[in-house]
């Protein structure tokens, strides 16, 4: 598992409501790889379409992250569809094993 | 036809095939029996009315292959409740634009199993019938290195979905 913290931006043009605390989107490091990770807002309840701001995120696993995930990597994340939003990481918290 | 449409339509024809072959044994043990009233008895209900059933089975299969594929989804049992009152929906909060659903039952269960190990909620798979109209609409890409497939919000009323009565297991 890997605990990162996050700076995101939601796009005003994809969602049309706001997401809410353990969202699970599907994230972009490297083109075509989709994996999901799970945001958790930091003092706020929801993230608005058109907002910004800093987020922790969880990875299940590095496997779909890229060979080159790092502070100050950047990413799109979505539903499936087209890209929801976008960020970049600030930094990584964390990592420990899930076995 | 896709891959699980096919793969559906082959079960429902050897069901169908069971069928046909009961019936066939029913009208052969009648003759055997060189007996009228044994004839009539098993011709009914039970040489005639299975081939009759089989019949029906595989128009059934052919019709429902020809029309819809069939899709998997790990569920918690507060979705699943929900499913069951309103059918397949987005709620507030979460995922707005679809809902991922997975090619087949393992690759559901794994999925099932990630959603496990972010919130250990237990999950229960579900099989979905997708019209194929909507199924030419749907996103397929992989995630987690399992195959995923998105179906939009707007036809989600669509989809038809009951619990599996089993676990698949996944490698």
């Amino acid at each position: 598992m890997i605990k990162t913290r996050a700076y995101i931006r939601l796009f005003e043009d994809g969602r049309k409501t706001p997401f809410a605390n353990g969202y699970r989107p599907l994230f972009n490091f490297v083109d075509d790889v989709k994996t999901s990770g799970s945001i958790t807002l930091v003092s706020k309840d929801e993230f608005c379409p058109g907002e910004e701001g800093e987020v922790e995120i969880v990875f299940l696993t590095k496997e779909y992250l890229g060979a080159e995930f790092k502070k100050g990597s950047t990413f799109s994340f979505g539903e499936g569809g087209p890209p929801l939003g976008e960020g970049e990481i600030l930094s990584i918290e964390e990592i420990k094993s899930l076995c | 036809m896709n891959e699980i449409g096919r793969r559906d339509s082959i079960i429902e024809y050897l069901n169908a095939l069971s069928y046909i072959e009961e019936g066939l044994w029913g009208l052969t043990k009648s003759v055997l029996s060189n007996n009228g009233e044994d004839i009539a008895l098993s011709i009914i209900p039970g040489g005639a009315g299975k081939i009759v059933k089989a019949a029906k089975t595989l128009k059934a299969a052919t019709k429902a292959a020809k029309t819809s594929s069939t899709v998997f989804r790990a569920v918690s049992k507060a979705e699943l409740d929900d499913i069951a009152k309103f059918g397949f929906r987005n709620k507030a909060g979460g995922y707005e634009t679809g809902k991922l659903f997975a090619p087949t039952a393992k690759e559901a269960a794994q999925f099932g199993r990630n959603n496990f190990k972010f919130d250990g909620i237990p999950n229960t798979i579900m099989k979905v019938r997708v019209p194929n109209n909507v199924m030419n609409g749907a996103y397929r890409f992989g995630a987690d290195g399992m195959n995923a497939i998105s179906i939009p919000s707007n036809q989600l009323r669509l989809l038809r979905g009951s619990p599996l009565n089993y676990t698949p297991l996944f490698p």
